[in-house]
């Protein structure tokens, strides 16, 4: 705010002349209006920019000028904000030409030494501010300075009615500038807050979404943790069982080995049946020891021991002809065939606990006879039969 | 004093495990070639001994050589062989059993342990098996040297720390 004193009028004088005074009181009153409307105006803003286009507006009104405009220099950011009125062109502000027209309004400047919060007026506005660069006709101007990096210009074009520029009134434009600078200072320390209240929430959301993301790691860390003691265990409990016997190691052997054996047993041109053949086969007839007994008495049958040769001459029935199976075809030919006589009766005995020899012997004889029959029981039956005679 | 400390020491020596799990090793995985690639013949065989009931003589004919050649590999390679041991001992002790047996019926037949045809079954066939399993238990119970499942063990404990 500025004093009475800063309107050029001094006390002594209104005493002397109450005309004077009257003027003085009501200069006064319309300064003190003028600046309640500035303050009543800019108050609300809290935008940089709209300030100064306010504020430019503002004192175009209070001054009654057609053209105006206002220039801010902030050398420690090194922006330029800027507005203007009236001009036949929108000046493209740079921080060079900024500091260009502030050297050049100091160079005429009727205080160049200015204090932060100050104001100057220029000397020669016209040669400072040409229309030509600027696009406007600066009838006064004066520079402020709110600290050492922040400076500006304030210019305003002819009055509309074409007069001269009082004192009074760049008196008050002096006043409202200083003003101006104060709710100026206020906006830019507003917009630093809340500049750093946005960056801080930022920082904020950041934090908290750190915080989840760190949570959520701790969280995952712990489980991994426990899958890995867990992993641990089960690794060392594998390592110690490697030198033991397990009985599934058994287990698997067989599997393996019953797989494979299937396997390869079907591509095997050597291969096997699972089950011997004549397990579906239908059994050929068949006789029990005793009629054996009476038919041998008979002497009307042929007796065949389908047993290996080993087993046969272990023992066998009298007057049987030994005739494996794997040598059937030859033995048949050279002892069988000849004694046979048609219709004959032959009898096929050699069963043992793990093979039905005579069933096989018998299925290809009766290939070849109609009457072909197997003596149930075997050797064993034979015998017991023998022996209970 | 010494000399049963020294055989005692003798017996369990790693490397008299190793020459016994290999002589086994190598004697079934060679008894074992003849009888996969002919089992219609190994079949005569386990059929002539008698103890087998007829429905299992093929399965036994295709499994059993198979067996003995897993068998066989895993005591040649040193894995899984207390497993292995124990299936060679089982094997040589059913042998054994099916020897005796055969002995005291008299049934003159060979043994068909390699091939089909072999001299007739002897005491000395059943001292030899005898012999064979003497070997497997050695085998079964003290450790060997050289085996593969030791030089794994050995890379799993540096991973285990």
């Amino acid at each position: 705010m500025i004093a009475a004193g800063d309107i050029g009028l001094s006390v002594e004088k209104t005493a002397v002349f109450p005309e004077e005074r009257d003027k003085l009181v009501f200069q006064q009153m319309y300064y003190l209006k003028t600046l309640y409307e500035l303050t009543a105006e800019l108050s609300p803003i809290t935008s940089s920019q709209k300030l100064l286009e306010s504020f430019l507006l503002m004192i175009m009104g209070v001054n009654g000028s057609a053209q105006a405009m206002l220039m801010i220099c902030d050398r420690r950011n090194q922006q330029v904000m800027s507005a203007n009125r009236g001009a036949r062109f929108d000046m493209d502000w740079t921080v060079e030409s900024a500091e260009k027209y502030l050297y050049r309004g100091f160079q005429t400047a009727e205080n160049r030494r200015l204090a932060p919060m100050s104001v100057t007026f220029i000397g020669d506005p016209h040669q400072v501010f040409p229309e030509l660069e600027t696009g406007l006709d600066v009838d006064i101007a004066l520079l402020f300075m709110m600290d050492d990096s922040l400076l500006g210009v304030v210019g305003l074009g002819a009055a509309i009615d074409g007069r001269e520029y009082k004192l009074e009134e760049k008196d008050i434009l002096s006043g409202l500038t200083a003003n101006f600078m104060v709710f100026l200072k206020n906006v830019r320390a507003y917009e630093t807050v809340q500049a750093l209240n946005d960056d801080l929430f930022r920082t904020n959301d950041a934090l908290r979404q750190t915080i989840v993301d760190l949570t959520d790691a701790r969280q995952q860390i712990r489980l991994l943790e426990v899958a890995g003691i867990r992993l641990k265990e089960l690794f060392h409990q594998k390592i110690e069982q490697v030198g033991r016997f397990r009985a599934t190691d058994v287990l698997l052997f067989l599997v393996v080995s019953t797989l494979l054996s299937l396997l390869f047993n079907f591509s095997n041109p050597n291969g096997i049946a699972l089950l011997p053949e004549d397990t579906f086969r239908e059994p050929a007839p068949q006789v029990d020891a005793r009629s054996v007994r009476q038919l041998l008495d008979r002497g009307n049958i042929v007796l065949v021991d389908a047993r290996p040769a080993e087993l046969f001459n272990l023992g066998h029935i009298p007057n049987a002809v030994n005739i494996p199976a794997p040598l059937f075809d030859i033995i048949y030919s050279m002892k069988l065939a000849p004694r046979l006589q048609l219709g004959q009766l032959v009898v096929v005995y050699g069963r043992t606990f793990s093979k039905r020899y005579d069933e096989e012997v018998a299925y290809r004889l009766l290939q070849r006879h109609d009457d072909v029959k197997v003596m149930t029981g075997g050797m064993a039956a034979w015998e017991k039969q023998e022996s209970g005679r | 004093m010494n000399a049963v400390v020294w055989i005692k020491k003798a017996t369990a020596h790693p490397f008299l495990g190793l020459v016994f799990r290999i002589y086994i090793g190598a004697i079934f995985i060679t008894a074992s070639m003849y009888k996969i690639n002919y089992p219609g013949e190994f079949a005569e065989t386990i059929a002539s001994y008698q103890i087998v009931p007829f429905w299992g003589v093929h399965l036994m004919a295709l499994i059993m050589p198979w067996t003995e050649l897993i068998c066989g590999l895993m005591l040649v390679l040193g894995l899984r062989t207390r497993a292995a041991a124990v299936l060679t001992g089982s094997m040589l002790v059913v042998f054994c059993v099916a020897i005796v047996i055969t002995l005291a019926r008299g049934i003159p037949i060979g043994c068909g342990c390699f091939t089909s045809i072999e001299d007739p079954l002897t005491w000395k066939t059943l001292l030899r098996d005898l012999l064979w399993l003497a070997m497997t238990v050695q085998v079964l119970w003290f450790p060997s040297a050289l085996q593969l499942e030791d030089w794994l063990l050995l890379s799993l404990k540096e991973v285990d720390g």
